[in-house]
């Protein structure tokens, strides 16, 4: 359970990470070339998906713990 | 072999539906149900639209649709679930299955209208178009479903429409309620309007002096930071990720769930996040006007998606029993295994 929760975390992290910097990059790179901030519709992407890992973690997190509650 | 597996019989392998402590009484193995997989002519309703439409998406770009994805992702996976816990209705016919030429050629022209349709009236700005053609347009997103129902024959539609009445209703709502951009684009003047009004309303418990400025994108100006309510603040994004989560809540818990309260707990879910997104706007006209708007304009973005997914998460921690069935309330958790068919 706790190794579960565990590798999960971190994956969630490193997928925010990843995430933050891919969009950080473009923005920098937009930036560079004048060509205005970032998109968006990439940046509410990132963000969706982000959201979505962290609540599906949290959510199968909850479904565990229901499960082995009963 | 790992935990999880069955012993009780030796061809068995693999239990599918592991679901706590009745996974032994009630999973099927993952043979037998790829058996009764291949037997469903329901799948044929969603393999076949599926492959046509991949066709028609390509001659007609106007028709793409993600719902129409996610809603036979849904229809798949809620099937399966269905069939490796529940035994096989007995009457179902399953000597149709095979599809004649002549339905399959029916199948076919019936999409050709559609297509021609779509490329008709489809433009790079349709969706945001509100007027007949552009409803037209939407209506055909929704109608490409129509032709698969000359596949099969009246018994079989009969059958199927009894067998997976309740998968064929969720992923019918998924069809017609995810995303729903066009409605909320096409609302966004009168919704603008009650969104400002509530997050003025909210504020100005804490803050005084707010002053709402009408307008397509409406403005409540505060003393220190003005706030623009633009599209981009409908809550259209939160109630996108409030369905993809709910959708994964259906896929792992569609055996358990009690039916009712699930169509419930969605519509509430749905009314709770575009709450929530009226508060979430109203607290950042409060902390950019009491304690800083660098904050707020620093970070708005991101908080707004930790904010949605505590959201979520709190209201799926109030409501995760509710939703769920018990033992008792639900025959098939405690149900004898079923037997594996012929192979």
């Amino acid at each position: 359970m706790k190794r579960i929760a565990a590798s999960t975390t971190v994956l969630v992290l490193l997928v925010m990470m990843g995430a933050t910097q891919l969009v950080a990059k473009d923005k920098d790179d937009k930036d560079k070339d004048d060509r205005g901030s970032v998109n968006a519709t990439e940046l509410a992407g990132a963000g969706v998906i982000a959201a979505v890992m962290v609540g599906g973690a949290g959510y199968l997190l909850l479904r565990r713990r229901t499960r082995l509650s009963k | 072999m790992k935990s999880g597996l069955a012993s009780t019989r030796p061809e068995v392998r693999v239990v599918v539906g592991a679901a706590g402590g009745a996974t032994d009484q009630r999973a099927v193995e993952l043979p037998v149900l790829w058996t009764r997989c291949r037997q469903e002519p329901v799948f044929l309703v969603a393999v076949a639209p599926l492959f046509l439409l991949s066709i028609d998406f390509f001659l007609a770009p106007a028709l793409r649709n993600t719902s129409f994805f996610l809603a036979t992702a849904l229809f798949f996976a809620l099937v399966v679930r269905h069939l490796s816990l529940q035994p096989v209705d007995k009457t179902i016919d399953k000597t149709r299955s095979a599809v004649s030429p002549l339905r399959l050629t029916i199948f076919c022209f019936l999409h050709l209208p559609l297509i021609a349709l779509a490329n008709l009236l489809g433009s790079r700005d349709a969706v945001y178009d509100p007027s007949y053609s552009g409803l037209l347009l939407a209506a055909a997103k929704v109608l490409v479903f129509l032709p698969t129902a000359v596949l099969l024959t009246r018994q079989t539609r009969q059958s199927l429409l009894r067998q997976f009445r309740p998968e064929l209703i969720a992923s019918g709502i998924a069809l017609l309620t995810y995303f729903p951009f066009r409605l909320f684009f096409a609302a966004w003047s009168f919704y603008s309007t009650l969104l400002a009004h509530s997050v003025q309303f909210l504020a100005g418990l804490f803050v005084t002096g707010l002053v709402y400025v009408p307008g397509t994108s409406p403005t409540i100006r505060g003393p220190v930071l003005d706030v623009h309510i633009l599209f981009g603040c409908s809550g259209l994004d939160g109630m996108r990720l409030f369905q993809i989560l709910f959708f994964l809540l259906l896929v792992c818990d569609w055996d358990r769930m009690r039916r009712w309260r699930t169509l419930t707990g969605y519509a509430a879910g749905l009314t709770a996040i575009l709450l929530a997104n009226a508060m979430r706007i109203a607290a950042m006209v409060v902390i950019g006007n009491r304690i800083s708007a660098d904050l707020v304009m620093r970070y708005h973005l991101e908080a707004g998606w930790v904010y949605v997914t505590a959201v979520f998460l709190l209201s799926l921690l109030l409501s995760y029993r509710w939703l769920l069935a018990t033992n008792a309330e639900f025959p098939a958790l405690t149900s004898t295994p079923v037997e594996p068919q012929s192979r």
